[in-house]
């Protein structure tokens, strides 16, 4: 048996410590800043956005309803399931024979709507096989035009490979250059120290 | 010298839709038992039937003609319908009322505006019906304002949506379920348990337990329980659960009492972050199976958790609900008193509703019409 509760600990002050505490959270930086604001507008974004309600999805939607089209197939008029209440004693029993005696009309009037959902049904299976026709061009197409991006790709990463072999030569030829600019100004600067030096003088 | 026929007065209560697991279905059919038992001539009509429910639930069709002044036509009305205006507007019976509340078409208009229409449609039907109307009854103290705003009057609050005693006493957790939960589920299993319905705000829930999960209490495992009328809004909450990366959070769909006992058995918290509830048994269920209930201060939630949960304020963010998940889950005394005020809580309105059904036959059985 579970215990007597305690009168002492009062929910509305459990409730404004976990406020309080929320607000240290905030405040010593446990938590991003806008994390709720980001966190609202995140799930707005998502719960707006028109998920399942791609072409694929309407398919399936289609294709669903269409299985719920074709579970009335067998349509029967079931005399034991209509109402047959009534206030007047005997009433009832009067009703049951009238619903027995009607059911043959009955079933032949739930047979001519048989037909017609059979006929509903088979327009409905033939507009979703012409869409899922569509779809697969569709999606031929998409791959085509995925092929041919693949491709541009391929032929860009070909150019920047070739562009890099031009550019590891510009980088050789700069280094030799630079090999070359270096040995001269040593050797101008030999030149120069050699040309300073003072001239020899007669004794 | 004349013959007289006496017969007793027939009930017959009128729902848009009978579905198994409803609450609103469940209330009629408690209270179809109750008025049986009672000897009255009572009966359950339904607009739409689930298969599983034709031998309780009859058709609407003839549901009005069979009535006469001195019978009752009790109406559980939640959501607009017209043959149901119709066969109201055409009976000669009596008129009860049993408001559960209707969510406000406002929530769904984005996500299908016909089925908004029908909402705000049952609620002008709400108010059509006031002059009619010689009974009223609430679920929710909530709900009893919302018709007394209309314009009825003497409205009665009985919670009925409550199951009766025992409802959950023999019903055996699905042994499988069980299994999967004690096996894959190695951390506190945080339970919310309601249709995916935007004013239910289940994206607030996942939310907050992306919150909890990153950075107060990583481990920790989610069940989002109940069905959904919408794909399209139930993909993009799973798409944003996915988004999140909470690896530890999942859709369980409707389930039936066995799985759900199981959820119920494994659960150590149950959150709502609802904006629109006329009651919310699904709270009342969390305290009879020793669950802590967390719940935003939204419609009637306050009133019904009392002061047996964690009623955060209506505008509670995540930051908020996922703190409140936390301290249950951490917080062993926290934990035990809302257990022990849960029970308390749930057996106040498990009586409440036993009360609430004999007012009801009281009201509308024996004695209550003309022979």
């Amino acid at each position: 048996m579970a215990p007597d509760p305690d009168p002492t600990i009062d929910l509305a002050s459990v409730v404004d410590r976990l406020r309080a505490r929320v607000a240290e959270r905030r405040a010593a930086g446990e938590y991003p800043p806008e994390l709720e604001a980001e966190l609202a507008e995140h799930a707005a974004a998502v719960l707006g956005r028109p998920a399942g309600s791609g072409e694929g999805a309407a398919t399936a939607e289609l294709a669903a309803l269409l299985g719920a089209v074709e579970a009335t197939r067998d349509l029967r008029v079931d005399p034991d399931q209509l109402a047959v209440d009534s206030r007047v004693p005997g009433g009832a029993r009067i009703h049951q024979l009238i619903v027995r005696s009607a059911s043959r009309l009955d079933q032949q009037l739930a047979d001519q709507l048989q037909h017609h959902a059979s006929a509903t049904t088979s327009l409905a299976r033939a507009m979703l096989e012409d869409r899922s026709r569509h779809l697969d061009d569709t999606h031929a197409r998409l791959d085509a035009r995925v092929d041919g991006v693949a491709d541009v790709v391929a032929s860009l990463r070909r150019e920047l490979g070739a562009a890099e072999q031009v550019l590891d030569a510009l980088v050789e030829r700069v280094a030799s250059l630079e090999a070359s600019l270096a040995a001269a100004l040593d050797a101008l600067d030999a030149r120069q120290a050699s040309e300073d030096r003072p001239a020899p003088t007669d004794g | 010298m004349g013959l007289t026929y006496c017969r007793p007065v027939a009930v017959r209560q009128v729902l848009v839709g009978a579905t198994p697991g409803d609450a609103v279905t469940n209330s009629a059919l408690w209270l179809d038992d109750v008025l049986r038992a009672a000897g009255v001539d009572a009966s359950i009509v339904a607009r739409h039937r689930h298969p599983a429910l034709t031998s309780r639930v009859g058709p609407l069709a003839p549901a009005g003609t069979a009535l006469g002044p001195e019978d009752w036509l009790l109406v559980h009305l939640s959501i607009g319908d017209v043959e149901v205006a119709d066969l109201l507007a055409a009976t000669p019976a009596r008129l009860a009322l049993f408001h559960h509340n209707i969510t406000p078409g406002r929530f769904v208009a984005d996500l299908d505006p016909g089925f908004a229409a029908e909402l705000d449609a049952g609620r002008a039907l709400l108010h059509d019906l006031r002059p009619r109307v010689e009974r009223a009854w609430a679920a929710s103290a909530f709900n009893a304002a919302e018709l007394v705003d209309l314009g009825y009057a003497d409205v009665e609050v009985a919670p009925v949506v409550v199951p009766p005693p025992g409802r959950w006493d023999d019903v055996e957790a699905h042994p499988a379920t069980a299994h999967h939960l004690e096996v894959v589920v190695d951390g506190p299993l945080v339970l919310s348990v309601g249709q995916l319905l935007p004013h239910k705000r289940p994206d607030l829930t996942v939310q907050a337990f992306h919150v909890l999960d990153t950075y107060l209490r990583p481990g920790a495992h989610l069940c989002l329980a109940g069905g959904s009328r919408f794909p399209a809004y139930a993909a993009g909450l799973q798409q944003l659960v996915n988004e999140l990366v909470l690896d530890h959070a999942w859709f369980s769909g409707h389930v039936p009492d066995a799985e759900l006992a199981a959820l119920w058995r494994a659960a150590a918290v149950f959150v709502t972050t609802s904006e629109h509830e006329g009651f919310c048994v699904p709270v009342v269920e969390a305290m009879h199976h020793g669950v802590p209930v967390v719940a935003r201060g939204h419609g009637a939630l306050a009133e019904t958790v009392g002061d047996a949960g964690l009623v955060l304020d209506a505008d509670a963010g995540p930051e908020l609900v996922a703190e409140a998940l936390a301290s249950v889950l951490d917080d062993d005394g926290l934990r035990a008193e809302l257990v022990a005020r849960g029970h308390r809580r749930a057996a106040v309105l498990t009586e409440a509703a036993e009360v609430g059904r004999r007012h009801l036959v009281a009201a509308l059985g024996p004695g209550s019409g003309t022979a």
